[in-house]
């Protein structure tokens, strides 16, 4: 009953989405240009790099690019179903969090589905492209568990971004602004684009246990290479995505208390 | 609702320029703020009760607290049985909101669109969202606009479309929060009409704030006044004016200059009056019947018109702020 209720309002607020992101035409032809631009242009860089350096962390340029793909995927998957979770401190900022508060469905849901970016789409496109360039220049047995794997890596690794987020947009409820602190912890995600087997120690444990970006990208991609050393975390990565998003959804009513809707609104 | 209260910490700036940007740095200067003070009351179905209150008053607030949206310091709320700050999504189920400042609908969605998103996040079924559609565009008149966005719209429109967005769940309570701000007379009064045949019709409670002393003539059928977050009265809007308006004004025109002074004994000290030229001005407490003043007076002289004025409800208004405004400063 639930569950429907929340995919049919789900399906209107994607049609809703795409039609506010499609009523400014031009911006939204500029933006889908500007969007293929960044990919491409960073496309260049990646080969690039790797065509400088034969393996990076015990990874060749085949499994490097696989590697990116499994980055970009969950990555364009959160930006486009469950982008406006950005805006979480706007809202409190503005007060505009008002108008979800007194609706009967669950606030962070509204707030975070009412808003797409196009961007996403570019990204998961891109991802795609990345693992079959990746494919084609190894030799790597895909079956079809693989494939069932994969795809639960890449919507568990969306939801991972997405409950890092929420944590870090939350603490707007009591610091008002946090949007610079959201953008630090978000830009450690760049790391995971390699394999986290170059990185200190310490740090590969930060990215495993105390801010789980890890799971978003380099487990995935060792699922593919048949890397039995890391298969216990790709196994774990859906258990990791739902505590994580039970401890966001807490964390965020714990936070909701604590709103002081600004006055005049 | 039971000794609400609400506490806001705010941000005090004292320094100004480059010294206030540093002290917004390093400085925590927080300062607690009594927005509500104990407030207590009960509202009935079908009542239609009108906020008043100076700006700051609580007011906002005190409508952020029944809906659900801010968490009361102390006290408890309680709307249908529900607690709303607890159980916000049942106590939404129930409820309409409606904020003047704000629109609930999305900003560049057809005003058609935003409706049917709400329909859904509401769950009404296609019946009764149909009939209250279209009983809605007949009353509101929004035939001309509901395929335009909301960006697109005037206030007057655009406010019409929120208060139809508000009702279209059948709610059994819908607060408004200053629903006729900035709107023009027309723009008003269909509003007004709006809520008076929707609450007839669907017996909907109404709580609604307002600084326009006409809305509350025309649609409460009960006042509270709140000032510094305290209640400082609540009745009816007739009751308010018995307790304070305290006299009434009657003007007479004479046809010649005033020649001679009246004899007033019969009223002893309770009246007053005032000679200028040809105008004879009395002033005399509500309880004391004007048709005899004004036999004796016109049997002591030629009157050519009389006029009587009532202290306004805004006039009753400001004097209740400007009292509880000498209690504040006293305090
Ligand atoms: N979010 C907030 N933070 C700090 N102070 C607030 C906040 N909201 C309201 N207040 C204060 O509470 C008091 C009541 O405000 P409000 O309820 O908006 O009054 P009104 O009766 O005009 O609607 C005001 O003094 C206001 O400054
Ligand atoms: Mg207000």
């Amino acid at each position: 009953m639930a569950v429907k209720k929340y995919i049919l309002l789900y399906s209107g607020m994607l049609y809703k989405n795409m039609r506010e992101s499609t009523s400014y035409k031009l911006d939204f032809a500029v933006g889908v240009f500007a969007h293929l631009i960044i990919q491409i242009s960073s496309l260049f860089c990646t080969i690039i790099v790797y065509n400088n350096v034969d393996t990076l962390g015990g990874f060749d340029f085949g499994e490097c690019l696989i590697l990116l793909g499994c980055y970009l995927l969950p990555m364009g998957i959160e930006e486009f179903f469950l982008h406006n979770v950005w805006s979480i401190s706007k809202h409190v900022h503005s007060g505009s969090l008002d108008g979800y508060l007194t609706k009967p469905a669950n606030t962070l849901f509204l707030l975070v589905v009412d808003g797409t970016n196009i961007h996403g789409f570019i990204l998961t496109i891109c991802g795609i492209i990345y693992l079959i360039f990746g494919f084609i220049n190894t030799n790597i047995y895909v079956g079809c568990w693989k494939v069932i794997w994969l795809v639960i890596c890449v919507i568990s690794g969306a939801f991972i971004i997405f409950s890092i987020t929420v944590f870090m947009e939350t603490l707007s409820f009591w610091f008002t602004e946090v949007t610079n602190a959201t953008v630090m912890i978000d830009s450690l995600r760049q790391l995971v684009r390699y394999p986290i087997t170059i990185f200190h120690p310490f740090l590969q444990k930060f990215l495993i246990f105390v801010v789980p970006y890890a799971y978003t990208s380099f487990f995935s991609a060792t699922l593919l290479f048949d890397l039995d050393k890391y298969m216990c975390y790709t196994y774990a990565t859906p258990f990791v995505a739902m505590v994580m998003v039970m401890g966001a959804k807490k964390f965020f009513a714990f936070g909701l208390k604590n709103y002081s809707s600004p006055c005049g609104s | 609702m039971k000794n609400l209260q609400k506490d806001f910490y705010v941000n005090e700036s004292k320094e100004m320029g480059v010294k206030g940007i540093l002290e917004n740095l390093i400085k925590k200067n927080r300062k607690k703020v009594k927005a509500v003070k104990n407030l207590s009351f009960e509202i009935a179905e079908g009542e239609i009760v009108g906020f008043l209150g100076p700006n700051g008053a609580g007011k906002s607030t005190t409508i952020k607290m029944m809906t659900g949206i801010l968490t009361p310091t102390r006290g408890e709320v309680k709307v249908c049985g529900v607690i709303p700050y607890q159980k916000r999504q049942q106590n939404a189920k129930n409820i309409g909101v409606v904020f003047g400042h704000r629109t609930q609908l999305w900003w560049d969605l057809p005003v058609k669109d935003s409706f049917l998103l709400l329909k859904k996040i509401y769950e009404i079924d296609d019946l009764t969202y149909k009939k209250n559609l279209s009983y809605f565009m007949e009353l509101l008149d929004m035939e001309s606009f509901i395929e335009r966005p909301i960006r697109q719209l005037s206030l007057g429109q655009r406010m019409r479309c929120d208060l139809a967005a508000a009702f279209l769940h059948n709610p059994s309570i819908v607060y408004l929060d200053e629903p006729t701000i900035g709107l023009d007379i027309t723009s008003k009064k269909k509003i007004r009409e709006f809520i008076c045949e929707v609450n007839k019709e669907r017996k909907s409670t109404i709580v609604l704030t307002t600084h326009d002393m006409s809305d509350i003539e025309q649609l409460a059928t009960r006042v509270i006044v709140i000032a510094n977050g305290d209640m400082i009265y609540d009745g009816t809007i007739e009751q308010l004016r018995r307790q304070y308006q305290n006299e009434r004004v009657l003007t007479f025109s004479l046809k010649e200059d005033i020649n001679k002074y009246l004899d007033l004994r019969e009223w002893k000290h309770k009246v007053t009056v005032n000679y200028t030229n040809d105008k004879l001005v009395i002033r005399m407490p509500v309880n004391t019947p004007i048709k005899q003043m004004i036999d004796w007076v016109t049997s002591q002289y030629v009157v050519k018109d009389i006029k009587i004025d009532e202290t306004s409800i805004e006039d009753i208004i400001e004097e209740v702020y400007k009292q509880c405004g000498n209690q504040y400063i006293s305090m």
